[in-house]
């Protein structure tokens, strides 16, 4: 089931009332508080009161829906593309006395005063205490998932950091050789890694077997033994291990990254400092395994890029200083607020020469980087830096890692908002050298930068709809602004407006690709009956960044190489290979298909689309609400190219195809990294668990008094009358099956159902709950693996 | 990792502007807080239908909750977090509201049980109709991923229950609503 896939089926059987419209809530807060009275038509802005501040805030948001109708959708009307004639600035910026520009070296003094000057005028947000601590002796194993997910949340709502790393290269051409990349499994020599909530399992494969192999993975790590077992707990009995986050094989050895939170107790209350880190095992042997090397530092693991040379570089983002600065003070010399970094066990503090200041930062964020020599025989730290950073991007390269951070702020005189990137750029090549710094002012480059290219010692930077060159001193040297874009302006009719009604067409966000020198502005639209689309609007060439071209920006076919980007902020987009992506395109009691979609630049398809707009509201004689519809004239796009499709029956239908049961596709979640469901020309997509249990009928007053934690071992099911009855679970037992895929460059078809063995589990939670983790090919076999164990199958 | 958050869906608005409907919203512009809502408001009824079984139920508690919202607006801590915000508000309305038809039913229960039947007021939904045979947990949990388009760790912080457990309510919530659908779908 696609998340949201429910919507429609509800919004065309039910009609949302009229008191629920916007205008009508406006209007019911007006007459239910005391309120400004503000007045939004399309492009025009009333506002009666006199908050300079945020009349401005109001019209330029108004104005920005008008100026750009097709960036913030808000109704279809008769559409067309509009151009805009394209500005281009070059604003180069002063380096300041330390030829950092921005960017100052700091003492654990300045950086104290920074923390806690940062503090005022801004929101403190403190995780309650004992949140993220559960106890092992309940049913949570999943102690250091839960923490990371509410940590994640926290980060989204707190809204402090919304760090995207691009390293990952959505263009082929920046793709590193897999082996190089935090994994969930990995697969080397016929071991396997797994990652899993809390630890790595290792297996032996051999002929379709998966045998374990007998080591407790982190057990015996400075992390564990040490830290762990000085953790102060807020309360008796609680346990914290650490969140793994992936896995890379070296060889006959493996390397584990993962994620904690280490408390400490500051004047009474609790510090609770991110950490990240990594250790190397030897599994040569296996039945001796290893501990070669650990290395722990402060802040949540954001990046970790190891190049073919063996040059590792991590980067945390460290967010507790500013309340270690206030719990603390800094009056005994301890910098607390900036934690000591653990190598094999031995603590030292980063450097104060290695710490710097961002001249524009207000956040409490460090930046905190480590490089690695990741020798054959001997690892070893080499460098350390802290940076008083934000960043919204992480652009790697094996070269550099170059940092935007991004601020605003307000123009009283020119009345509007002003934009300032700043772009830091280390040196990782051989170490850590904070190389260059630079501001870039005045773009729209605006909250993030969604892709990132490099080509002839020019960095571009692309955000929505905005694209800037900077040269290798991070000075501008280009800019270019998006001016095609599909027009919503005419016609607008908001109460005719149904999101995701046929024949309708939404866009749902920007996204731009960049390829080289050459920038894709696109549109991601949704079609309720076609599901999603990336149409490319606009494609520009930045070859000369002073002077760029925008390339055919006329209506026909455009020759575009598919889009990527933008495909990793969808759930049903799964990256199969450096080719090829996955889309599970299903939809509430529609067919559902499983489409392969090449990235390949030569197998974009050329279409047509043909746009609609509502045209009159009626009501059938059921009393069901139809919509007489006007087709507006087709134009020309290129669109990602689907190379082959399996159909897979109607999502909870009884009519599924290919097989009598059909396939149930387990619920994968969007957080995860799933890199790992294909191998060598195989998907790996988990199914629902096959359940059994005996049962035993209870009284719904027994049922209904239960207490909360044996609810798993209970349920209520529907008896051939229609009344209702109650049940306790016995002998549950579940499979975990996965539905195994062959595909190549332009074909797809299913192989199989393949189950593993059968569990058995004290209630029903259990049984249901589990995460899929990928799959690896080793010896003519394809092992499947979930948290539950693995399945394998003999493939041809 | 946090690289892939997902943009939700819907007729979004830019994060710019957003940001500063929000700022306006906190100043009490009701104009810019109708814009916010105006993105969200058909999840926030049909997840309240989904789970309430009544269309003024839904309606009531949606108001309810918009009204809450911008009461409690100086609460907001990032415009991002709108969205997920005013769903915790409804989350929690349509909870209690949920309390109060138990007890009601209860009472009615106690004085009369021979003439308690299933409430069933949208009889040709067969997706409502299904939806009434998940518990109240998997049921919240099912519509905040079906409906709302919330992924496991989202709902967990809007609902504040495990992510595990959100995730298990997801599955069983699943499994049961296709047998429920397939089981109507033979009696038709």
């Amino acid at each position: 089931m696609r998340k949201g896939s429910m919507l429609k089926e509800l919004e065309n059987s039910c009609p949302m009332p009229d008191r629920l419209s916007a205008e009508s809530i406006k209007q019911h807060l007006e007459r239910n508080t005391g309120v400004i009275r503000t007045v939004y038509s399309a492009g025009e802005v009333k506002l009666n009161d006199p908050r300079k501040g945020l009349v401005k805030s109001a019209a330029l948001a108004a104005a920005f829906l008008a100026a750009v109708a097709g960036l913030a959708v808000s109704r279809l009307g008769t559409p067309d593309i509009k151009t805009e004639k394209t500005a281009t600035k070059n604003k180069p910026a002063v380096a300041d006395s330390t030829g950092l520009t921005g960017l100052h070296g700091a003492s654990y003094e300045s950086l104290y005063n920074y923390l806690t000057d940062s503090i005022k005028g801004t929101d403190t947000f403190v995780l309650p205490d004992n949140t993220y601590v559960y106890n092992l002796l309940g049913d949570d194993a999943e102690t250091s998932r839960e923490m990371r997910n509410y940590f994640e949340a926290i980060c989204r709502y707190d809204g402090e950091s919304e760090l995207i790393p691009v390293t990952e290269g959505y263009s082929r051409r920046r793709t590193r050789s897999e082996h190089n990349r935090l994994g969930l499994v990995k697969q080397e020599n016929g071991k396997a890694y797994c990652t899993e909530s809390c630890g790595v399992t290792g297996y032996i494969l051999n002929e379709g077997e998966a045998e374990r192999i007998p080591f407790d993975f982190l057990s015996d790590t400075f992390l564990m033994t040490e830290l762990a077992e000085n953790w102060e707990y807020p309360k008796e009995g609680t346990y914290l291990r650490p969140m793994v986050v992936g896995v890379v094989t070296l060889g006959d050895s493996v390397a584990i990254a993962y994620d904690f939170h280490l408390p400490e107790v500051i004047n009474e209350k609790i510090a609770l400092h991110e950490y990240c880190g990594f250790c190397v095992y030897d599994v040569s042997d296996t039945e001796n395994v290893k501990l070669m090397y650990e290395y722990e530092q402060p802040g949540l693991m954001e990046e970790f890029y190891l190049t073919d040379e063996g040059r590792l570089t991590i980067v945390g983002e460290y967010g507790e200083g500013r309340n270690a600065a206030r719990y603390a003070g800094y009056t005994s010399g301890q910098p607390k607020f900036l934690p000591e970094v653990y190598e094999n066990g031995k603590g030292s503090a980063i450097g104060e020469d290695s710490i710097y200041i961002a001249n524009k930062a207000k956040s409490n964020i460090i930046t905190v980087m480590s490089s690695f020599d990741m020798g054959d025989t001997e690892i070893k730290n080499t460098d350390v830096i802290a940076m008083t950073l934000a960043p919204t991007a992480i652009m790697a390269t094996d070269e550099h890692m170059t940092f935007a951070s991004f601020y605003s702020r307000w123009n009283d005189e020119k009345n509007e908002e002003e934009f300032t990137q700043h772009l830091i750029s280390v040196d990782t090549a051989e170490g850590l050298k904070v190389a260059q710094a630079n501001y870039v002012e005045g773009t729209d480059l605006a909250y993030r930068v969604q892709d990132f290219s490099e080509e002839n010692g020019i960095r571009y930077l692309a955000s929505d709809y905005t694209v800037i060159a900077v040269d290798d001193e991070l000075n501008m040297v280009g800019e270019y602004n998006r001016s095609v874009f599909y027009d919503y302006s005419k016609d607008i009719d908001k109460d005719n407006m149904v999101i995701g009604d046929d024949p309708n067409e939404i866009v749902f966000s920007n996204i731009i690709v960049m390829d080289g020198s050459t920038a894709y502005f696109c549109d991601s639209t949704h079609y309720s009956t076609n599901g999603e689309n990336i149409m490319v609007r606009e494609i520009v060439d930045m070859s000369e960044p002073a002077s760029p071209k925008a390339r055919d920006v006329s209506l026909s076919p455009w020759s575009a190489p598919a889009v990527t980007g933008g495909y990793l902020w969808y759930d049903n987009y799964f990256r199969t290979d450096d080719d090829t992506l996955l889309h599970i395109d299903e939809t509430y009691m529609q067919e559902t298909k499983l489409q392969l979609i090449s990235i390949d630049p030569d197998k974009s398809e050329e279409a047509t689309a043909r746009y609609y707009y509502a045209d009159e509201v009626k009501t059938d004689e059921k009393g069901t609400t139809c919509y007489e519809t006007h087709a507006n004239e087709e134009y020309k796009v290129r669109m990602a190219g689907v190379t082959a499709e399996v159909g897979m029956g109607t999502m909870l239908s009884d009519d599924p195809v290919p097989s009598e049961e059909g396939y149930s596709l387990v619920h994968i979640d969007s957080c995860r990294n799933l890199w790992d469901i294909s191998s060598n020309g195989y998907i790996f997509l988990p199914l629902t668990p096959e359940i059994q249990a005996d049962k035993q009928e209870i009284t719904e007053k027994e049922y209904t008094s239960l207490p909360l934690k044996d609810l798993g071992k209970f349920g209520s099911e529907e008896d051939e009358n229609g009344d209702t009855r109650y049940y306790r679970y016995e002998n549950i037992t579940a499979e975990y099956p996965y539905l195994l895929l062959r595909y190549s460059e332009d074909s797809m078809e299913i192989v199989g159902k393949v189950c593993g063995r059968s569990y058995e589990f004290e209630n029903m939670d259990d049984a249901y709950s589990f995460e899929p983790i990928g799959c690896v090919i080793y010896g003519g076999c394809i092992y499947g693996f979930t948290e539950r164990g693995c399945a394998a199958t003999r493939i041809e | 990792m946090k690289a892939y958050h997902t943009e939700r869906g819907g007729a979004v608005l830019d994060k710019k502007l957003r940001a500063e409907l929000a700022a306006a919203a906190k100043a009490g512009d009701t104009a810019a807080f109708a814009r916010l809502y105006e993105q969200i408001n058909k999840k926030l009824y049909y997840w309240a239908l989904a789970n309430l079984g009544s269309a003024d139920d839904a309606a009531d508690s949606v108001q309810d909750a918009a009204l809450k919202a911008y009461s409690s607006i100086s609460e907001l801590r990032s415009p991002k977090a709108f969205e997920s915000w005013i769903f915790r508000i409804l989350v929690n309305i349509v909870r209690a509201k949920q309390k109060d038809h138990a007890a009601e039913r209860e009472n009615r229960s106690a004085a009369a049980p021979a003439e308690v039947t299933a409430e069933l007021p949208f009889g040709k939904v067969e997706l409502i109709q299904g939806l009434t045979k998940l518990s109240a947990e998997e049921r919240q949990c099912l519509t905040l991923y079906g409906v709302a388009g919330y992924n496991s760790a989202e709902i967990a912080a809007i609902t504040g229950l495990k992510a595990s457990t959100v995730r298990s309510h997801i599955s069983r919530g699943r499994a049961k609503l296709r047998k429920e659908l397939k089981g109507s779908k033979e009696v038709t």
